[in-house]
């Protein structure tokens, strides 16, 4: 290779020899060697500077030979013949030797050589793209990097490539504006297919060529606005030519060196704000903002960081340059604000930010307040900003709806942006205030009009979510009220997501408590699952659409609300609530259902699942009014609801007895107990079941002792050898840590409990109502205090048949062991020896529940509850008269309790008409007998109903009168006490 | 005859069409411009005409014709031939009829000869340039252009290698002397920016100290045109004011992109071109040509273009160099005034006096110089005009 050092210093001859072997050479068409022109060529650069022009020149031929043989062997797929391989190899070897020469001249002195070279290098390979460009075949290279691929493997096009970026090294660091500007005035010359060539330098070089490119995009810009009259946006276009090629290059780059990118595009900006020159200062922003206008890449690039650069205070002195311009052209600032909005519009990424910002500016927070050090924005800015927020609303405004209007699917980059954002979005609107609210629903509503139904739904839910206030609230409806003109079924859609997060998140909150972990299943929520708090703003805000809903409907300002019925959907999910472990929660599910009600066609199963958990909720309820007995109101609220929602729930027999079971086992039930002033002995079980419970500290079971005992010596048992055998008070007495209550608050659980079983348990209007007659109206008179109960009297309530006999049924189980004597008709009292340890049982329980003896007082009204019953009012009645029979008190009124129990007893058989009227009074008797006057007195009732046996049947039972053999008796014992009993003789004798 | 020569010429392409015209411009001009039959009023016109259209390819008629690079260097090579085969007496006014219209419209394309011509030392043309150049004053925008272009040419595009300067001298020393003319008024040697490249520097140097009549070439022409500049007024003031600035730049070696050794090459040229310059004065007193190499008003002007460049508060290795500056001035200013090649003016040396006592620093070679001459002028005058 030819190099610059072994030159020879060749005399003037051998000069004019060379110099003609060139020229003819190149000018002759005759045939002329190859290598003897290459050489002289070689030569004449070397040692002769005026002929480099033309020796370059014919260089560029050469090249342009050397791809055009590279390019057309390539096309024919093949190296084929011998004769343009060789051609090839020569025509490179030449290409080489001059590539030598020029690379070890710019080496040499870089400074004069490379702009030289350079803008040679340039110009030819512009003109070879454009030349080849078409040759080649565009069809099958699309891409720049397909197209940079396809030059740089043909040898030539490197080799000036190489060329060129040498020069580039080299004038990089002296006079970066030159080689950058004959780049540029290439790339516009050539204006497509240079592009891989500006590509490849740029990236070899990417801070100084974008710097630089940069800077001579905004001279230029700077001169033909300077220049033109009138500087219009729109023509300016036309006008710059530069600016094209500027955000070709740049767009190039972007891939790859974005970040270098930013920086020189802030730095820019940033030289602005400080710039002295006003053509820079004004100049600068509308340079940037064109560039932005030009490419969606550097769009993205420059919002990102020019937001967060644009403080008040800059804000503030860009407008202090700008007034100038801004009075001296009033039509060239509105092209320039338009320009910023379509700029707005288009912005995807960060466009949260930029809406932040304008709205930051616009109506700035806190005038007053912390931001006192800090500089606001002035006020004409302020209304610039103002502006431009009305004319980007009004932009996505016509965007949106036209979308809608022809069909076609117009690109809204900002709000596709914003549709990612959404959350944030909403967010802000629900802390903003004043003016900013209304842009922000409609921005919202834009968003979700662009994005789709579930976009709307999401940004929906997150207001239920997020919503504190009512006024925060109040954003749900504006919203809801445009997104349901395009999306008619958004509600429902909210509704999905909104019980999706909230499942999510309940489902994480009983994983971990703190709800820190994001459940894994969570299909169609985005953010992760909502704390607590948030499923408590959700609920509640839930409740208070419930509430607008139901307001409107009473108004018949609503036909039926999407809402309500949506949510009656979800039953399931809110029985989850109601459980909760969380009160807020379960008192916010409580109220729901409550107020949405509940429909008629729910599953058998969730209704299983809901009578249970309103259950517990009923029971927890009464603990809570008694351990929170200073703050009564939200217990006492609970239980209403509570109570509500079984009234609500019971209208089918199934709920009924489900009912039933639940509030009466559950009232027996050992944490319940307490509340109902009963206690806990396990001992009732135990003495069946296991022995475990109660003897577990005692070395000596008593127990086991009596077992033995009774086993061995078979006694019968009766009253005395159970007693002294040891079944009752066996053991001491386990004294459990009962919680004491007051007898208030005990008397008024008791109540509430049968009050709603008797909401559980009556009928209104059968339609049969000529097999029931009605009750007579001393019954409903507990009601009288139930708040709950509909006022109406015209409704005649009845105690359903089906619940009376799951009450029965219900207390039966409760009260004895097991089924054996648990006969229906009652026997010969003699009998009663037999079935002592049950009845002594039964009546001891029923000591230990004290609400039991209240509801069978409650419920004896019906006869088929009383038919059901008479197992345990038979124990009853034996264990009374097997007590009254041995005592011997002068007065049955000494024994307190067997008195009033037979008092109770008697009522009840009276209510339910077991028992007729003069037979039905003796109880009136009780407190002036003897304790065997007594027995003898339920005597005579037993035997009464052994001969009258209970019945299902109303009428039947209705109709039985008294004959005197029952008589018998009552008679004679007032025969015998008539001295004091002669004041009750009316009552018992037909007088 | 005029319009035959024309048609022809038209029909013909390029190379052959200016040979053609060449060759009928040098024999035309060689017979004395007989007058063509036929056209006796037109004559110089269509001369003229040919010229503009063959030559130098600025068609007053139809559209321009561009030539490429390699075309316009084979017109280059034909109008070097052609001056090189013209006759003697000829060669200036074919030359004059290309070039001496004043315009910019031939000056490219006489500097791309001239460049052609140092390559291949056409020693006729370089002649006739050097006389355009004489002519159209040394120091005139349009030979600073052309100057600056040979000194691209060949200092900086081809620095190492170009055995054409080192010769120039003795191809044509005319040319050489009214270059370095204009080359001295083109770098002032003022500061950073107005440096000659190194090479050219190395050059100059060379030539004046290998032959010490290059400097007064253009001197000899002066009785033929009466324009005339030499370059020792500019080369006098490279070498004062070269230490100084040359001190200036070392001490910011650091943030500028000159090395301290090109510096210290600067300086020894520089040195050598001072000693050349000397002998150069030296020289022309023997050969007895007519004072007007340098003129006091020139060494006036050179003193306050130093005093220009000095700095308020000197360091010490700048008051050194100040000093060299002055003394070199005073040194020339003593052999010019003994060898009697200057021309003298006692308001200027005056002047220079008072410039060197106030604003100047103290050198005691410049003072005692200053006051012989204020003294002994008088002496000279007198005997001149006896």
């Amino acid at each position: 290779m030819a190099t610059v050092s072994n030159e020879v210093f060749a005399g003037p001859g051998e000069l004019r020899r060379q110099l003609n072997q060139f020229l003819q050479g190149t000018s002759s068409g005759a045939p002329f060697s190859y290598d003897s022109l290459a050489n002289s060529a070689l030569f004449l650069l070397r040692t002769v500077p005026v002929a480099r022009h033309a020796v370059l020149e014919h260089y560029a031929v050469s090249f342009d030979d050397a791809i055009n043989t590279h390019l057309s062997c390539a096309e024919r797929g093949q190296w084929g013949s011998q004769d343009p391989e060789a051609l090839q190899r020569s025509q490179l070897s030449a290409l080489q030797d001059v590539t030598g020469v020029l690379l070890s001249f710019i080496k040499s002195n870089a400074e004069a050589w490379a702009p030289v070279v350079s803008s040679w290098a340039l110009s030819l390979l512009g003109q070879m793209s454009s030349k080849y460009a078409a040759k080649r075949g565009v069809q099958h290279v699309t891409s720049l990097n397909e197209v940079l691929q396809m030059w740089m493997a043909c040898p030539p096009a490197k080799m000036l490539i190489e060329i060129t970026t040498e020069c580039f090294a080299a004038m990089v660091g002296s006079a970066p504006d030159m080689c950058v500007d004959a780049l540029l005035e290439a790339s516009v010359r050539y204006s497509p297919y240079f592009d891989w060539v500006v590509a490849h330098i740029g990236s070899c070089f990417p801070r100084t060529i974008i710097t630089r490119v940069l800077n001579c995009g905004l001279k230029d810009f700077c001169n033909s606005g300077v220049d033109g009259t009138e500087k219009d946006i729109g023509t300016s276009r036309n006008k710059v030519p530069k600016m094209a090629s500027v955000v070709g290059i740049l767009g190039h780059l972007a891939a790859k060196h974005s970040q270098d990118i930013r920086k020189a595009l802030m730095a820019l900006f940033e030289a602005s704000i400080h710039s002295d020159t006003q053509s820079t200062k004004v100049t600068t922003l509308p340079f940037l903002l064109q560039l932005a206008s030009m490419s969606d890449t550097l769009l993205h690039i420059l919002t990102t960081d020019l937001v967060s650069i644009l403080t008040p205070a800059v804000v503030n002195k860009l407008h202090r340059q700008f007034t100038h311009w801004k009075r001296a052209s009033p039509s060239e600032y509105n092209s320039f604000l338009n320009l910023v909005v379509h700029l707005i519009a288009k912005c995807k990424i960060s466009s949260c930010d930029i809406v932040n910002f304008i709205l930051k500016t616009a109506v700035p927070e806190g005038i007053s307040k912390h931001f006192v050090s800090c500089e606001m924005p002035l006020e004409e800015v302020r209304d610039t900003c103002v502006e431009i927020m009305h004319i980007l609303l009004f932009e996505l405004q016509r965007g949106v709806l036209s979308r809608k209007g022809n069909g076609t699917v117009g690109d809204l980059p900002l709000l596709t942006g914003l549709a990612t954002q959404r959350d944030c979005l909403t967010l802000l609107l629900l802390q903003s205030k004043g003016e900013r609210v209304p842009w922000l629903q409609r921005l919202l509503t834009y968003t979700a009009l662009q994005a789709g139904e579930n976009c709307a739904a999401s940004i929906l839910s997150t207001v239920v979510f997020n919503s504190q206030t009512s006024q925060q609230l109040g954003n749900f409806y504006r919203l809801k009220q445009g997104m349901e003109l395009v999306f008619p079924t958004v509600t429902q859609t909210t509704l999905v997501l909104i019980f999706n997060k909230l499942e999510s998140s309940a489902s994480s909150l009983v994983l971990s408590p703190a709800g820190a972990t994001q459940s894994s299943e969570a299909p169609a929520t985005i953010s992760a699952p909502a704390s607590l708090t948030h499923m408590l703003l959700a609920l509640r805000n839930l409740e208070r659409i419930v509430n607008v809903e139901k307001v409107k409907i009473n108004k018949r300002a609503l036909s039926n609300s999407a809402i309500i019925e949506g949510l009656r959907q979800r039953h399931s999910v809110m029985c989850d609530f109601l459980a909760s472990q969380d009160l807020n929660v379960s008192m916010c599910a409580l109220r729901l259902m409550n107020m949405i009600g509940f429909p008629a066609d729910l599953s058998t199963s969730l209704l299983t699942r809901l009578c249970g958990v309103i259950a517990m909720t009923f029971f927890s309820s009464l603990h809570m009014k008694v351990d929170e007995a200073e703050n009564p109101d939200k217990p006492k609220r609970r239980t209403q609801l509570c109570v509500s929602c079984v009234e609500q729930l019971s209208h089918t027999a199934f709920t009924k007895s489900l009912f039933i079971h639940h509030l009466v086992e559950g009232a027996v039930q050992k944490e319940n107990v307490n509340l109902f002033g009963g206690r806990w002995y396990p001992i009732v079980m135990a003495s069946t079941t296991s022995t475990t419970s109660s003897s577990v500290s005692d070395t000596v079971s008593l127990l086991e002792e009596n077992r033995q005992q009774s086993l061995s010596i078979a006694l019968p048992r009766f009253h005395s050898s159970v007693y002294h055998g040891g079944v009752i008070r066996q053991s001491v007495k386990a004294q459990l840590p009962n919680k004491s209550y007051s007898k208030i608050q005990v008397s008024s659980n008791c109540l509430t409990l049968t009050e709603t079983l008797w909401l559980c348990c009556r009928e209104l209007n059968p339609s049969n109502l000529t097999e029931f007659s009605p009750l007579e109206p001393g019954s409903e008179v507990p009601m009288e205090t139930n708040q709950l109960k509909p006022s109406s009297a015209s409704l005649k309530q009845y105690i359903s048949e089906s619940s009376a006999r799951t009450l029965g049924c219900v207390i039966v189980e409760i009260l004895t062991l097991d089924s054996l004597y648990n006969d229906i008709h009652w026997q010969d009292p003699d009998f009663r020896k037999v079935t002592t340890e049950r009845d002594t049982l039964v009546w001891k329980r029923l000591e230990e529940l004290p609400l039991l003896w209240n509801i069978i007082q409650e419920f004896s009204s019906s006869c088929v509850f009383l038919f059901y019953l008479s197992p345990v009012l038979r124990s009853l009645m034996a264990v009374i008269m097997n007590h009254l029979e041995v005592s011997r008190e002068t007065f049955m009124k000494n024994c307190p309790k067997q008195f009033e129990g037979a008092v109770k007893l008697v009522y009840c058989l009276t209510q339910g008409s077991l028992v007729p009227p003069p037979l039905s009074n003796v109880s009136e008797l009780f407190p002036f007998v003897s304790p065997y006057e007594g027995y003898l007195l339920l005597l005579g009732l037993w035997r009464y109903i052994k001969d009258n046996p209970p019945s299902e049947f109303e009428k039947e039972v209705k109709s039985r009168t008294c004959d005197a053999s029952h008589m018998f008796v009552v008679n004679s014992i007032i025969h015998a006490n008539i001295h004091h009993m002669g004041h009750l003789c009316p009552r018992i004798f037909n007088m | 005859m005029a319009g035959n020569i024309l048609n022809r010429l038209f029909r013909l392409n390029f190379p052959d069409c200016t040979r053609e015209a060449l060759s009928f411009l040098t024999s035309y001009i060689s017979q004395d411009c007989p007058a063509i039959p036929g056209l006796n009023a037109n004559t110089e016109q269509v001369i003229v005409e040919i010229c503009q259209e063959f030559v130098l390819f600025k068609s007053v008629r139809g559209p321009q014709k561009k030539l490429t690079a390699v075309q316009e260097l084979h017109l280059l090579d034909m109008i070097c031939t052609c001056f090189s085969e013209a006759p003697e007496k000829s060669k200036y006014r074919i030359f004059n009829l290309m070039f001496g219209a004043h315009g910019d419209g031939t000056v490219n394309l006489l500097t791309k000869l001239v460049s052609l011509a140092l390559s291949v030392r056409c020693t006729p043309v370089l002649f006739c340039a050097a006389i355009w150049m004489q002519e159209r004053d040394s120091l005139s925008p349009v030979v600073k252009g052309l100057t600056q272009r040979l000194v691209s040419d060949y200092c900086i595009l081809y620095p190492d290698h170009s055995n054409v300067f080192s010769t120039l001298p003795s191809v044509c020393p005319l040319f050489a002397c009214n270059f370095v003319t204009a080359v001295t008024s083109l770098y002032s040697f003022a500061g950073i920016d107005s440096l000659p490249p190194l090479a050219l520097l190395q050059h100059v140097s060379d030539w004046v100290f290998k032959d010490n009549t290059m400097c007064c070439e253009s001197l000899r022409q002066a009785a033929i045109h009466s324009a005339y500049t030499t370059p020792v007024p500019g080369l006098t003031g490279w070498c004062v004011r070269g230490p100084l600035v040359c001190c200036q730049l070392k001490e910011k070696v650091s943030d500028s992109q000159i090395s301290q050794s090109h510096i210290e090459s600067l300086l020894v040229c520089l040195e050598k071109l001072h000693l050349a310059l000397l002998q150069s004065l030296t020289f022309t007193a023997c050969v007895n040509l007519s004072p007007g190499l340098i003129s006091a008003s020139d060494l006036t002007h050179i003193a306050q273009t130093l005093q220009v460049v000095s700095r308020p508060n000197p360091s010490q290795e700048e008051e050194l160099a100040c000093n060299i500056a002055l003394e070199r001035l005073a040194q020339i200013l003593q052999v010019a005034a003994n060898t009697r090649t200057y021309i003298a003016d006692r308001g200027k040396i005056k002047e220079l006096e008072s410039l060197a006592k106030h604003k100047l620093p103290q050198n005691r070679l410049l003072a005692m110089v200053l006051s012989n001459q204020l003294q002994g002028i008088k002496p000279y005058s007198v005997i001149v005009t006896s």
